[in-house]
């Protein structure tokens, strides 16, 4: 009750109750979410970036409701707390212009992130480490499962051509985003996207780009992917530096550490098992480098055209 | 009758203030939006982010300096005073029926609160040679483009062996028109010499866009002024000449009004003797008849020549009820000193582009 009694206080919101104790109350308003911070700079950045981004757009981030002195968070024990709308019906990826639309704008708004911001600076950028899954999968390889000794091989050639690239536009500034983008995220409020980001530390770099690009083709297909490429780059340009950094990403063979997870050697049977399903998630991978690889191809048959 | 059209277009927007409309109504620029919480106005206009972040100062500053009949904004759940979609803003006011009661008393409520705003936010500037200047040459050639425009069309008429009903109409009035021009050109001369030599200007925030549409009373009476969209830091003169242009265009007005009102308004911000001539100079303009010319060339199939002629005419009757009007104004008594003021303005842009006066 002592933390109803503090909402009802500091917020324009009326008939607060739990519906989901700690995070969903229910309001005259509607079904409102609560999200707590332990990081003050966390908070900071994630309340940027949700209003930046709904700038201009037709998609709507869920922003933080501000309270009635028109703060964006208040102090709750050692925590922070934010109230954010919320809804459970999913948009879908029908919808594919306003999908471009949005993470267009959103790339808008990660690439003009505050780079001498101290803690901008101090995001993670994550790196692929193919020493680590070579350790990891050196039996198989002793073995010389075919599988895994081409996967291992075609993901150093991938990691050297991504390397290339970055190397080209290293003088470019990478994106910050939310660490946590994803399909997921999307829902209908009117008929419009909303998105709800999460509380997730921000990344540095296009990887949770080329997750939630993974997941786009799981849910749809890889002509429906190129169709969001090229939604996404009427807003926020992929024909150029930002582009390649998006390619080197997609190129780096990061879904090796998920197909390792795959593999058993707890049994014969488990191992035999894991091998059929290792070689399922690298092939079933493969298809987003050869799609991106295609769109950003056709884009360039385009110009040369 | 609200749609379901209407809900999916206005829902997004009216998310941001957790509103769920149960009927919206068209009216005017303005949607009467009503539900659950109350009856409210949403506006939809295009702005740009400087125009966006302009307008909500300026409907914070007035309340600032103390300036509160302005129907207030509705600051989303979000904390902003306007939401974007697309290439719209839009943004949400309290909803004020119309009280027809006070439509006569409007012209003067309209006045006074223009006042008020003007000597809230009364500066005298610094002078600028090169903004004096500038703004001088810009009007001036301007002026004198549309009057060279004006005599080519008079030219071709003349020229022509059976004149339409509106080129006589024009022409029968021509010299008349070119009197007022040259009038204004003088005055404006005037105003400029004036500025070079007192080296002073003054500025106020204008409304950018006085009518009586934009004031409205409150249900206890108070009347409001809305649509700040266009403020603009500049010479008082702007507000009252698009004022008086557009209240000489009602059938009823008479000069004498013109006069009581501008007494109103100058016991807030009484006007110096440059001002006067520039109001002079800007209402003598008869930038109005050239608009009518202009249609007549532009859209003539798409009226009939009875209407064109109906429409001049009445422009021709307006410009001489305002030439009766500058006479007034050219003989009234010098105004009284005036009262120093630290108001805010910083800037000043006289006649610029956008002018609509």
């Amino acid at each position: 009750m002592e933390l109803i009694n503090t909402l009802e206080k500091e917020y324009e919101l009326y008939g607060i109750r739990w519906k989901e104790r700690p995070y969903l109350i229910m309001t005259d308003y509607g079904e409102k979410r609560i999200r707590y911070w332990s990081e003050e700079d966390n908070l900071n950045w994630h309340i940027r970036w949700r209003d930046e981004s709904s700038k201009g757009s037709s998609a709507v981030p869920d922003r933080m409701i501000r309270t009635k002195n028109g703060e964006a968070a208040i102090k709750y024990g050692n925590r922070w707390l934010t109230v954010h709308d919320h809804t459970k019906e999913w948009y879908g990826c029908e919808d594919i212009e306003r999908w471009g639309q949005f993470i267009g704008t959103l790339l808008n708004t990660a690439i003009s992130s505050d780079n001498h911001d101290v803690f901008v600076k101090q995001t993670r950028k994550p790196v692929f480490d193919l020493n680590q899954c070579i350790t990891r999968a050196q039996k198989y390889l002793e073995a010389n499962f075919q599988c895994m000794v081409t996967s291992i091989k075609e993901s150093k050639q991938r990691l050297e051509f991504s390397h290339a690239i970055k190397h080209n536009v290293r003088n470019y500034p990478l994106p910050v985003l939310d660490g946590e983008l994803s399909i997921k995220n999307g829902r209908k409020i009117f008929h419009f996207l909303f998105y709800q980001g999460s509380e997730a530390l921000p990344i540095k770099g296009y990887l949770p780009l080329r997750k939630f690009l993974v997941e786009w083709l799981e849910q749809t297909s890889p002509s429906s992917l190129k169709l969001l490429l090229t939604e996404v780059n009427k807003h926020f340009s992929l024909e150029r530096e930002q582009g390649l950094l998006l390619l080197a990403e997609v190129v780096t063979p990061w879904e090796l550490y998920d197909c390792l997870d795959q593999l058993d050697n707890s049994s014969l049977e488990r191992m035999i098992d894991g091998l059929k399903k290792y070689e399922v998630c690298w092939e079933s991978n493969r298809t987003l480098v050869k799609t991106v690889t295609e769109w950003f191809d056709e884009k360039r048959r385009k110009v040369a055209l | 009758m609200t749609t379901e059209k209407d809900t999916l277009n206005y829902g997004p927007v009216l998310f941001h203030y957790d509103l769920f409309p149960e009927k919206l109504e068209q009216h005017g620029k303005v949607k009467k939006v009503i539900t659950k919480r109350g009856t409210f106005a949403l506006k939809e206009a295009e702005m740009t982010e400087d125009e966006r972040s302009w307008f909500t100062h300026v409907i914070q500053r007035l309340s600032e300096i103390g300036f509160h009949q302005v129907v207030p904004l509705y600051p989303t759940k979000f904390g902003d005073y306007t939401v974007q979609l697309g290439s719209r803003t839009y943004y949400l006011m309290p909803w004020f029926a119309s009280d027809e009661r006070n439509e006569r008393a409007k012209d003067e409520v309209l006045i006074d609160h223009l006042g008020k705003i003007h000597a809230l936010t009364l500066k005298e500037q610094d002078f600028s040679n090169e903004v004096v200047e500038h703004s001088y040459q810009y009007l001036m050639n301007r002026w004198e483009n549309r009057q060279y425009e004006m005599e080519r069309f008079t030219e071709e008429a003349e020229q022509k062996t059976y004149m339409s009903p509106f080129e006589l109409t024009y022409l029968s009035h021509f010299h008349q028109i070119m009197r007022m021009t040259e009038e204004a050109k003088r005055r404006l001369k005037e105003w400029y010499e004036t500025c070079q030599r007192e080296k002073r200007y003054r500025s106020v925030l204008c409304h950018g866009k006085v009518s009586r549409n934009h004031l409205i009373f409150n249900p206890t009476g108070e009347g409001h002024l809305l649509n700040f969209e266009k403020a603009v830091l500049d010479t008082p003169i702007r507000d009252l000449a698009v004022y008086f242009r557009r209240a000489a265009h009602q059938k009823e007005w008479t000069p004498e009004e013109g006069n009581s009102l501008l007494d109103l308004y100058e016991k807030h911000v009484p006007l110096l003797n440059e001002e006067r001539g520039l109001l002079i100079s800007y209402l003598s303009y008869p930038e109005p008849v050239f608009n009518a010319v202009d249609l007549y060339c532009m859209k003539r199939n798409d009226y009939s020549q009875i209407e064109m002629v109906h429409r001049l005419e009445s422009r021709i009757r307006a410009m001489k009820k305002i030439r009766d009007f500058c006479d007034a104004i050219m003989m009234a008594p010098p105004p009284a000193p005036m009262e120093p003021t630290d108001s805010m303005p910083t800037k000043i842009h006289i006649n610029d582009d956008g002018d609509h006066i």
